[in-house]
Formats: C-alpha cells, sequence, structure tokens
C-alpha cells in the first residue's frame, strides 16, 4: 500500500498516454498504407472505354448490386439498346463523387435514352446514414483516404497476424470490361460462406425521400431525353417478412413515381449459390438470373 | 462570470466543429438567439405558465412533424432551426421555475455541447479554483469510460438494430433488453464524455447519470438515469402537482410529461403510464417491507419499459405486445453479427452486471463509477479500447438529435 499512490500515478501519466499514443502511431501507419482496391483506376478505365464510343444509348448507374448483378452486355444482346454499365462499387462513396465521375465521363449524354438506376442505399437505414455522413465529409471514389480515429480494430487484425494472413491488404476489383461490366474471371473474392442474411427493412423517413428525390433530379438532369428506371435490386433477404417488404417497395414506389420516374422492384435471391460475396452481389450465375428478369420487368412493369 | 461561460460556448463551438467535421453555423447561433430571445421577453413581461410553453414546444414540434420522436434509434431532424430545441427549452424552463433566469444564464443554457449530447443544463458552476492537474486527475477518468462506453461499446451495438422488426416474444425482448444497453452506454458515455470535458475546462455540470443499474428497484434506477430531466420533471411538475393530488396522479403526469417530451406517440404514451404505474406499485410494495418483489420486478420492468419506448410503429408495437412464441430462431441470427458486435455486447453485460452485483460495496456508495476510474481499470479499460475500437456500426448521439 505505501507505493499504491505512485503506481497510480505512473498508470495515469505514464501509461495510459502510452497506449493512447500507440494507438495513433497505428492509425497514422494504417493510413499511410490506404489502399482503395483499384476504385480509382477502374473509374479511369470507364472513361476511357467510353472515349471511343459513340453507340451507346443506355447506362446502368449504381453501386456494387449494379456492378456484380447487372450486365449491359445481356442487356444490348437481348433489346435493342446499346447498353453500358457505368456502376461503381459503393456508388462513388459520396453523391458528390459519383456525380463528378458521370458529369466527367466523356459520352454525349443527350443521346442516352436508357438509364437504369440500380441502389440498395434506400433499403438499408444504417447505410443510409452512412451515406450521409460521406456526402457531409466530400468522401472521394477512393474512400476514407483521410486520417481516421477508429477504423478496422487492432484485434482483428491481431487475428490476422496469428493466422499468418498478410495485413493491410485490401482486396482488389478487375477493370470493368469493354462494356463497363464486371469481369468474374479476373476475381477470386467470391466467399459465399461469408454471406450474412441479415438484411433489416428500412424506414423511409423525410430524408430518405428528400435524398432519393435529389439523386434522381440529378440523373435528370445529366440525362435530359432518357426514361429514368429506378430498380430495387434483388438481395438475399429470407430474414425480411414478405408482406412487410411489399408494403415498403410500395412506399418506394410511390417515392420515386412521384419523381416521374419509373420504378422497377427485383425479385430476392432465392439461393445463396447464385451469389458472390454479398446478399446483393451475384456471380455470373445470379447476374444472368437478375439481368433476365430485368429485361422482362422492362418490358412488362 | 460572463467572461467564463462565453469561453465554455467558444470553446464548446469549436470542439462540436472539429468532433463533427462540419461547420453549422446554424446550429450554434440559432439556440443563441432563441434562448436571448425568450430571456429578453421574460425579462420584460413575466409571462405567466411560460416554463410549461417552453417544455412542451418539443412536444409541439414532434406533433407537427417538425422533429422526429426519440426512441433512441437513429432518426436525425433536418430543420437546423430547431436544433437542441428539447433540451434547451427544457432547461430555459427549470431555471424559470427556479426564477433563475438571468443573461448569465443565456450561455450556459445555450452551450453548443450540451446540446449536441445533454445533459439539460440545470447549472454550469466554475472550478478553476483547482489546479489543471487536479482537473485532469479527477475529469480525464470520466473521459475514458465514457469513450469507451459510448464508442467500443455502444457504436457496434447498432448492428444488432434488424431485431427491431421481429415480433415474437423471444425476439422483442431480446431487442429490448439489448436495445436499453445501448441507449444506456450511448447516452451514458457521452454524457461521462462531456461532464470530462468540461470538468478539464473548468466547469462542473451535472452528471446525468449515476450508475442506474446498481439498484433494487424501479425507484432507485430512475434515481440514476437521465438525472437532469429527472430533476427538471420534478420541480415542474411532481412537486407542485403532489401539493394537491395523489402520488398516483403526481407519477402519471410527470410521466406522462416526461413521455411527450420524448414525442407525441402512442408508445410513449404507453411507456409514460406503465412506468407511472410500476413506480407507484413499487412505492406501495416496498411500504409493507418487502424488497424482494420490486427486485424481481425491476429487470421486467426496464426491458418491457423499452420494448415499448424503442417502437413508434403502433401496429409492430401492439403485435409485440401479444407476447406469441415462436421458437429461438432470433438466437441464430442475433449471432450472426460482426464478432465486434458481440464483443461489445458482452462488455456492455459486464459493466451492468458490476454495477448490480457489486452495488453495495463502498466503490459504489456514490454511484459515480468510480469502480472503472481506478488507475487499474483504466489501464483495463484503455487497453480493451485500443484492441476493440473499430468502425463496425453507427455511432450517433441518441439524445441529441433535435
Amino acid at each position: 500500500m505505501l507505493y499504491m499512490g505512485n503506481v497510480n500515478r505512473i498508470i495515469f501519466w505514464l501509461f495510459l498516454p502510452s497506449l493512447l499514443i500507440s494507438y495513433i502511431v497505428f492509425r497514422v501507419f494504417e493510413w499511410q498504407t490506404y489502399d482503395d482496391g483499384t476504385r480509382q483506376l477502374i473509374a479511369e478505365q470507364h472513361a476511357l472505354n467510353l472515349s471511343d464510343r459513340d453507340d451507346i444509348d443506355c447506362l446502368i448507374l449504381g453501386g456494387s448490386n449494379a456492378v456484380f448483378s447487372l450486365s449491359a452486355e445481356q442487356i444490348s444482346n437481348q433489346s435493342s439498346l446499346t447498353c453500358y454499365n457505368l456502376s461503381l462499387l459503393d456508388e462513388g462513396h459520396s453523391d458528390g463523387a459519383y456525380s463528378d465521375f458521370i458529369r466527367t465521363i466523356p459520352i454525349d449524354r443527350t443521346q442516352i435514352k436508357k438509364i437504369f438506376y440500380s441502389s440498395v442505399i434506400p433499403l438499408n437505414n444504417p447505410g443510409f446514414l452512412d451515406r450521409l455522413r460521406k456526402n457531409k465529409r466530400q468522401i472521394g471514389i477512393s474512400g476514407e483516404i483521410g486520417f481516421q480515429i477508429t477504423g478496422r480494430s487492432l484485434a482483428s487484425y491481431l487475428i490476422d497476424f496469428l493466422q499468418a494472413k498478410r495485413l493491410f491488404e485490401t482486396r482488389q476489383y478487375p477493370m470493368p470490361m469493354r462494356n463497363g461490366d464486371f469481369n468474374f474471371d479476373d476475381y477470386d473474392g467470391c466467399q459465399q460462406d461469408k454471406i450474412r442474411d441479415d438484411w433489416a427493412l428500412a424506414t423511409i423517413n423525410e430524408d430518405l425521400k428528400q435524398w432519393l428525390g435529389d439523386n434522381l433530379l440529378t440523373i435528370r438532369n445529366f440525362f435530359p431525353n432518357a426514361d429514368i428506371s429506378y430498380v430495387l435490386p434483388s438481395t438475399l433477404r429470407s430474414q425480411v417478412n414478405e408482406d412487410e417488404f411489399a408494403k415498403f417497395s410500395d412506399t418506394l414506389r410511390s417515392v420515386v413515381e412521384s419523381n416521374s420516374v419509373n420504378y422497377i422492384a427485383q425479385s430476392s435471391f432465392l439461393d445463396v449459390n447464385v451469389l458472390c460475396d454479398g446478399t446483393h452481389h451475384g456471380n455470373a450465375v445470379g447476374r444472368e438470373i437478375r439481368t433476365s428478369e430485368l429485361l422482362v420487368l422492362m418490358k412488362h412493369p | 462570470m460572463y467572461f467564463q461561460n462565453s469561453y465554455a460556448w467558444v470553446i464548446a463551438c469549436i470542439l462540436l466543429v472539429v468532433v463533427s467535421g462540419s461547420f453549422e453555423v446554424e446550429k450554434l447561433l440559432v439556440p443563441l438567439l432563441a434562448v436571448l430571445t425568450v430571456t429578453f421577453f421574460n425579462a420584460i413581461y413575466q409571462l405567466p405558465h411560460l416554463q410549461y410553453l417552453l417544455f412542451f414546444s418539443i412536444s409541439v414540434a414532434s406533433l407537427l412533424g417538425f422533429t422526429e420522436t426519440l426512441t433512441g434509434s437513429h432518426a436525425e431532424s433536418s430543420n437546423v432551426l430547431l436544433y437542441g430545441l428539447s433540451f434547451y427549452t427544457a432547461s430555459m424552463a427549470y431555471v424559470i421555475a427556479q426564477n433563475k433566469l438571468n443573461y448569465q444564464s443565456v450561455l450556459s443554457v445555450s452551450n453548443p455541447l450540451l446540446l449536441s449530447t445533454g445533459p439539460i443544463a440545470l447549472y454550469f458552476k466554475s472550478i478553476s479554483y483547482k489546479s489543471l492537474r487536479q482537473r485532469i486527475e479527477y475529469y480525464v477518468p470520466f473521459i475514458i469510460v465514457g469513450t469507451f462506453m459510448f464508442q467500443v461499446v455502444g457504436s457496434p451495438l447498432t448492428e444488432f438494430f434488424f431485431l427491431i422488426d421481429k415480433r415474437d416474444v423471444v425476439s422483442s425482448l431480446t431487442f429490448a433488453a439489448i436495445f436499453e444497453l445501448f441507449v444506456y452506454v450511448n447516452f451514458c458515455g457521452l454524457s461521462l464524455l462531456i461532464y470530462g470535458v468540461f470538468g478539464v475546462l473548468g466547469f462542473r455540470i451535472p452528471l446525468n447519470f449515476r450508475q442506474p443499474f446498481s439498484s433494487s428497484n424501479i425507484i432507485e434506477f430512475w434515481k440514476g438515469w437521465h438525472t437532469s430531466l429527472s430533476q427538471v420533471l420534478k420541480v415542474l411538475f411532481y412537486n407542485p402537482i403532489r401539493k394537491k393530488y395523489s402520488l398516483l396522479i403526481a407519477l402519471l403526469v410527470v410521466y406522462v410529461a416526461s413521455a411527450m417530451w420524448h414525442g407525441v406517440t402512442f408508445n410513449f404514451l404507453l411507456w409514460g403510464s406503465f412506468h407511472a404505474i410500476f413506480f407507484w406499485l413499487t412505492i406501495k410494495i416496498l411500504k409493507q417491507k418487502n424488497s424482494l418483489l420490486p427486485l424481481l420486478l425491476l429487470p421486467i420492468i426496464i426491458v418491457i419499459g423499452r420494448l415499448i419506448f424503442a417502437d413508434s410503429d403502433t401496429s409492430r408495437l401492439l403485435d409485440k405486445l401479444k407476447f406469441s412464441f415462436d421458437g429461438f430462431g432470433v438466437i441464430d441470427a442475433a449471432l450472426g453479427v460482426p464478432s465486434h458486435s458481440l464483443v461489445s455486447l458482452l462488455f456492455g453485460i459486464l459493466i451492468v452486471a458490476c454495477e448490480f452485483i457489486f452495488k453495495k460495496s463502498k466503490i459504489m456508495q456514490k454511484r459515480n463509477y468510480k469502480f472503472m476510474r481506478t488507475p487499474v481499470s483504466l489501464l483495463i479499460l484503455c487497453t480493451l479500447g485500443i484492441l476493440f475500437t473499430s468502425n463496425v456500426g453507427v455511432d450517433y448521439a441518441v439524445y441529441g438529435q433535435r
């Protein structure tokens, strides 16, 4: 007990600040080794692909669900449209980044007759909140490249280290094909066993309506001659009650249609075997199924 | 005092801008101007019952749909002009009831940091007579404990929120229990953090939580939960009504007023009545020298109360209150969340368990989180904190949305 006071002071004035400093040093190191998983290069490749195309009259816009699960090639082959898949992973991380990306793409935007906008953001409240946060912070296509006080936990790095996995390695995505589609042949990241079927229906509040309306208006301004359809993406959602989902979809339909945009609701994925690495990321088979359904729904909504 | 309050106000603005990463001048100035205007008119006209008008202004805003209800789920109101309304109006209502509203209190009532997280500014006292070293040694531990509760324990628990959709008894009680834990670590964590920050800066503000789970019955629980609001309710409603009416009526008015402050919806009305009745029942039982029954009722009241509080979707809530059994499938679903969320759940349960099990020990007597503020506890919290701090889940202030 005699030296307890000194021990307490040492803990408070020496150990605790040392722990805090070590943590910050680690985060700085993590920040310096940040890798965007080829997101910026993919955006540049899209621009390159479109630089010598003047036949495109249809675009697929949206996030990773459209990257993985919609095929511009299939739409082009099975309809009169010539389509290009301009969707980006994480939908460019923020609305500003994605609209900047679309604005700078070298195409004649007045020539576009059909837009499929497929986004999971309205389906998921945490995802929507994350989107608003990233919009506020004006995050770019490469993601959170700035210093962050929180991030992947030290514990998970430690587990990887103990399992002799390589640390600070980000999943690399392949370059898009000539029609913008995802190249599954160059991707080995499909892990069906890690897919968690945990969709919870979002609440469509005023903020979400406002956000969706603003985004649809941005797309309309970009493509004044296009017939725009918002596509409710297919997801694996066995946890969600079908009646509840139907109600949700009806509400979303009314919001979308109030913005003079068509609404297409795709059915859920029923089998994890048609997925790649997430509930809304089809694999090559899932992509074919979802695109076929979209083509049918396009003709008979 | 003007200078000190101004200093605290400016520092709070800077901290808020740095932490939120955005500068929204309306959030800083609108509450200040609103409080100043009310203070000015009150000084001239001495408006009768102004405190009640102020207290229920958030209820009117909620009823008209200008602000979101405060169920604890993230639902940030986009109307920046109403930012902080619930806190500064409650704060002003209290100081008016105490005849203490003056121009000195304007800056403390509208302090942006308090408006973003609470507590309600019942007082704002200078403690600059204490040396900086003393303040650091006493208040920094609150910052560490608060950060641990809010960030390490609280945020990852949001991954369990999908359970709100499930209506069977096991799922809804599981969700309610986890949500109770989330609201506690989130709100208490931020309150301790703010308490520590102001302490280091040289100001003492109310300690908003006092180990509510170190309780043997629901009365003791409420003595430790959101104490600043309890104090406002006591001064505005309980004291005057109790003089004229029975205990049950006074409790009903207090809890329904509290419910309306959180939002004007069916679930809050039910929640207020539910707690008032059980508070009253507990008093009656305790008077009969029976302390076991209130202890057994405590977890039931807390969890069912939270179940009602959390769900403003009336049809879903009514379905849940049928308590229909549909197996234990929820356990598999709950175990499917990221492992960080399960670790956070374990930490949260440990904190609550420590509060409850050791409630009679000496270190718990003041109910001021001393057990987590000892140097060894802090070392453990910091070590766990740096190991498990992650970006899993969503971080927001449950009471800081309006």
